[in-house]
């Protein structure tokens, strides 16, 4: 079963969340959703991690955490902003402490919506970073400038590529009808 | 021996099936109560915002305006707060989740403009156009106006307050008001309207509406043989299953719902139906008074009045009259074109009775005379609506 | 005399999903004391009154900790309907009660499984969150969600939860009694789990009760605290039961507890099913909250002791709304029963007192 060739490495922290999503996130590695099928594994050393998973809206405090981590991770890498707490600020984005997003802080490749995100959709969500991270690694390989994904598929990650697909087409359409509308 | 005492879960758990949802190979199948992305049905849509006012994160813009529905998919918690509190219900909670993207997505919908459908009132005729589609502020009718409340308890910004004691009241907040129309939709007597300038042209239907209210008892009159349908409130005790929803539901406290017994205050009852709509059983009707079958007695009574003004002296001078002197007429003071009328039909009533009945001359007289004088006088000119031998038929006894 | 070195545990770290930083003064391989440093989690969020109305505040306070979510949500309910004087119907009352043991179950598979993880069992930590699915799936199909349901609100439940639904949640418990059973036996019975947990982090019954630790943290140094019975929240007092409680004081006697807690809220459920009412589950609450009606609460959550108060303004936003939680209280034990342990025993205590971060800092 050739789901992924490479195994990407998770890091993940908890960026000023309510723990909801980083449950979720645990729950994806659990027996139910086993992300470990595609060998991800969640490391807690950010120097060994290929995706960084962050939750939470960031506070003052911990600002200086997150990018510290992200600046950690060796290239190629990726980061998730999982829940809507990490894309937006969530219900908390009014709060004096609060930053409002990890996008803020650090560039964000994929936003995952939930409150809290699903497993479901976290791991349609690394599958898309993960589509993303292969076009980074062949854009460095190439030492051509980093690209997104949407243009490159990659032929050698089975299911990233069947999920990628699908979702590249939903990105285009909801491109489209944000185009529209 | 406490050694390795997991060994039974994990020996099992080699040859039990997988606990695996192997997901995203096999899809996923949601209950039906899973919380994943908000929905809206674009034609129920009014824009009266309260879905943005109910929103937590502020995820949901309302364009007036440009007439747009909008809603940040990467901030929506998935609440429900907005799905609980639109008047129209027009927004639904979907299953699938957001998928995620390279970026934050912004869905917007487009609401077509529309004009509400006018209420129709009780003769089935409609209500001017444009009464409820008007763009000023809400305002209420004070003339029909009940003052029953049902407004300001629909009202889900509260904006309106209605009171009826210590004096009537009824005031709108313009500020909280969100228009979106609930109101108008509630109110049992179509009171109330967007823009003031629909009122007068409701007045002006509804005074052709009365002309015709007129005419038509005229031919109810010849329809109902005995009084119909009560007027007010009534209750169909064979349905009732007494549970005092209608009590409960009424402003002024008419309605006494007691174990098996069922008993409205007619005086009290202001006819604002807001029991009708609250009875479980559907047991509850309301004949508003001057619709239903009273005005087939009065309206001959208003026909009467025109060929006969003495009458509206009532019966009482009358009857007094007719008892000092049997002879005069109670329309002695008629003109006389309608004395001959009157003395033509009776001609033929005399006829009727000598003809068909077999009395003489002078037996028809006198019952004639009788007739006029005694309680049947009440009944005379609805008997001569009837025409001459019906009622020689009444008093040939 | 060892060598001081001062090693900075957290914020990122593999043991907890959340941002903790202990500065741990280490002698040789013995930890002498350690200085928490918290922070990482506030938001702020009680300053939120003033932005968010009374109907909205119940969704911010019950995203304070996802594990606890449920009784956050039941807290700032009851705290804003006594402001308000609303009394709510019983059914409600029962759901609410059997919806938070449910949360109770969740709450207690979920640490049991971190604490297998803390001293890496991580087959142990698999299976337990394995069943803990099971109890998700429950919730998802009564609330809509698996995490943070918002289901309470102020005047009673947002959706009723068919008499079916509920009959089928006490099989499918009763289903995975056996299943738990067969995995708590691993934690009580296993001989290296019992040398990494007997006998550590010792909180003996009068420390426990002088620096006011609450929940199973107290119950199991032998203190029968138990808010289900003294408070009038739910329904408990019509259920009736006994606190659990362990007189050992260490490690295993707190998870002694939190197993045996498991079992019991399993009964009252079934019980609060047989016993639950026909009605309805909401009143309409409308207008404000009056200026200075004030309201205060307490809560048995799965950690403990969480206080709730509301204040009134006069308009559609509260003038206060004040959490405590239960790890607030803990948090000075947890730093009692560190000084004189192992280093590799600290993720073990840190994790006993089942700590909920941002509960802590709101």
């Amino acid at each position: 079963m050739a789901y992924v060739t490479k195994s990407p490495w998770v890091v993940h922290y908890d960026g000023s969340s309510c723990n909801g999503c980083d449950i979720e996130v645990l729950a994806c590695l659990m027996p139910m959703y086993d992300v470990e099928r595609f060998g991800i594994i969640n490391t807690g050393n950010p120097k060994h991690a290929d995706v960084f998973l962050v939750t939470g809206s960031v506070n003052e405090q911990n600002k200086d955490v997150v990018r510290q981590i992200y600046e950690q991770m060796p290239e190629p890498k990726v980061v998730v902003a999982v829940g809507i707490c990490a894309c937006h600020g969530g219900v908390f984005r009014d709060a004096y402490n609060i930053l409002g997003g990890v996008d803020t802080v650090i560039p964000v490749d994929c936003y995952v919506p939930g409150c809290a995100a699903r497993p479901e959709a976290i791991i349609d969500g690394v599958v898309k970073g993960l589509g993303i991270l292969q076009a980074k690694r062949e854009a460095m390989v190439n030492g051509a400038k980093a690209i997104p994904a949407e243009e490159e598929a990659p032929a050698e990650e089975a299911p990233a590529e069947e999920a990628a697909a699908p979702a590249e087409e939903t990105a285009e359409e909801i491109k489209e009808e944000g185009g529209e509308a | 021996m406490g050694v390795f005492t997991i060994g039974k879960v994990l020996v099992d758990s080699l040859f039990k099936k997988t606990a695996c949802r192997m997901y995203p190979v096999v899809p996923r199948e949601w209950e039906e109560r899973t919380r994943g992305a908000v929905g809206i049905d674009i034609d129920g849509c009014v824009l009266c915002g309260m879905c943005q006012r109910a929103c937590p994160t502020n995820a949901i813009t309302v364009d007036r305006k440009a007439a747009t529905w909008s809603i940040e998919r990467m901030n929506c918690i998935q609440c429900r707060g907005c799905v609980d509190s639109c008047p129209p219900k027009c927004l639904i909670m979907e299953q699938k989740y957001t998928e995620p993207n390279v970026e934050k997505v912004i869905d917007t919908f487009d609401i077509p403009q529309k004009k509400k459908a006018p209420k129709k009132d009780a003769e089935g005729k409609a209500p001017a156009a444009d009464a409820a589609g008007g763009d000023g502020p809400l305002t209420c009718d004070e003339e029909t106006c009940v003052y029953c409340g049902l407004c300001a308890k629909a009202c889900p910004a509260d904006a309106l307050e209605v009171t009826r004691k210590p004096e009537k009241v009824w005031k709108v907040d313009e500020e909280a008001c969100v228009k979106c129309g609930v109101c108008i939709d509630k109110c049992p007597k179509d009171s109330l309207s967007f823009g003031g300038a629909a009122a007068p042209a409701e007045k002006a239907e509804k005074a052709p509406a009365e002309e015709a209210k007129e005419e038509a008892p005229a031919e109810k009159a010849e329809a109902a043989a005995a009084p119909a349908a009560e007027a007010g409130l009534a209750c169909a005790v064979d349905d009732c299953v007494f549970c005092g929803a209608c009590a409960e539901a009424c402003p002024v406290d008419a309605i006494k719902v007691e174990d098996g017994s069922w008993e409205v205050d007619k005086d009290t009852c202001i006819e604002c139906s807001a029991c009708v709509d609250q009875c479980p059983a559907n047991c509850l009707t309301m004949n508003v008074g001057g619709e239903g079958a009273a005005p087939a007695e009065e309206a001959p009574a208003e026909e009467a009045k025109d060929e006969a003004p003495a009458e509206d002296k009532k019966e009482a001078p009358a009857e007094a009259m007719m008892e000092k002197a049997p002879r005069v007429h109670r329309f002695a003071e008629m003109d006389t074109e309608l004395k001959e009328r009157i003395d033509g039909f009776l001609g033929e009533v005399k006829e009727n009775l000598v003809k068909d009945h077999g009395m003489s001359e002078e037996e028809a007289s006198k019952r004639v005379e009788a007739a006029l004088v005694a309680s049947r006088v009440k009944r005379f000119p609805y008997l001569m609506g009837r025409g001459a031998k019906s009622m020689a038929d009444e008093i040939k006894d | 005399m060892g060598k001081k070195t001062i090693i900075p545990f957290g914020p990122q770290h593999p043991v907890l999903p959340e941002p903790i930083h202990l500065d741990l003064v280490v002698e040789d391989e013995t930890v002498v004391e350690a200085i928490p440093s918290i922070g990482y989690i506030h938001r702020g969020l009680e300053k939120l009154v003033e932005k968010k109305d009374y109907n909205q505040m119940v969704y911010v306070v019950e995203r304070i900790c996802g594990i606890c979510s449920f009784g956050h949500g039941w807290g700032a309910c009851l705290a804003i309907e006594g402001a308000m004087n609303v009394e709510i119907p019983e059914r409600a009352e029962y759901l609410r009660t059997i919806l938070h043991e449910l949360g109770r179950i969740h709450s207690h598979l979920l640490w049991l499984g971190l604490m297998a993880d803390g001293f890496g069992f991580e087959s142990l930590f698999n299976h337990c969150w394995r069943v803990r699915e099971t109890v998700l799936d429950l919730f998802e199909k009564n609330t809509g969600g698996r995490v943070v349901f918002s289901i309470c609100k102020v005047g009673g439940m947002r959706q009723d939860i068919s008499d079916e639904n509920l009959k089928e949640m006490v099989e499918v418990l009763n289903g995975i009694k056996k299943e738990i059973k067969s995995l708590t036996d691993v934690f009580i019975n296993d001989t290296s789990v019992k040398n990494r947990m007997v006998g550590v982090g010792v909180l003996t019954k009068e420390e426990a009760e002088e620096l006011c630790a609450v929940g199973p943290t107290v119950r199991g140094s032998g203190v029968a605290q138990d808010l289900r019975l003294t408070d009038t929240h739910g329904v408990y007092g019509k259920l009736g039961f006994e606190p659990i409680v362990e007189e050992a004081g260490d490690c295993m006697a707190r998870t002694k507890v939190r197993i045996r807690e498991v079992f019991q809220s399993i009964e009252l459920i079934e019980k609060a099913v047989s016993m639950i009412p026909e009605g309805p589950v909401a009143v309409n609450v409308k207008g404000n909250v009056e200026d200075g009606a004030e309201y205060m609460v307490r809560l048995e959550q799965p950690r403990g002791e969480a206080f709730y108060y509301a204040r009134g303004a006069g308009s559609k936003f509260l003038k206060r709304m004040r959490v405590r939680t239960p790890t607030n209280m803990n948090i000075p034990a947890l730093v009692k029963t560190l000084q004189g342990c192992d280093l590799a025993d600290v993720p073990i205590l840190v994790l006993t007192i089942d700590p909920c971060i941002s509960c802590t800092e709101r």
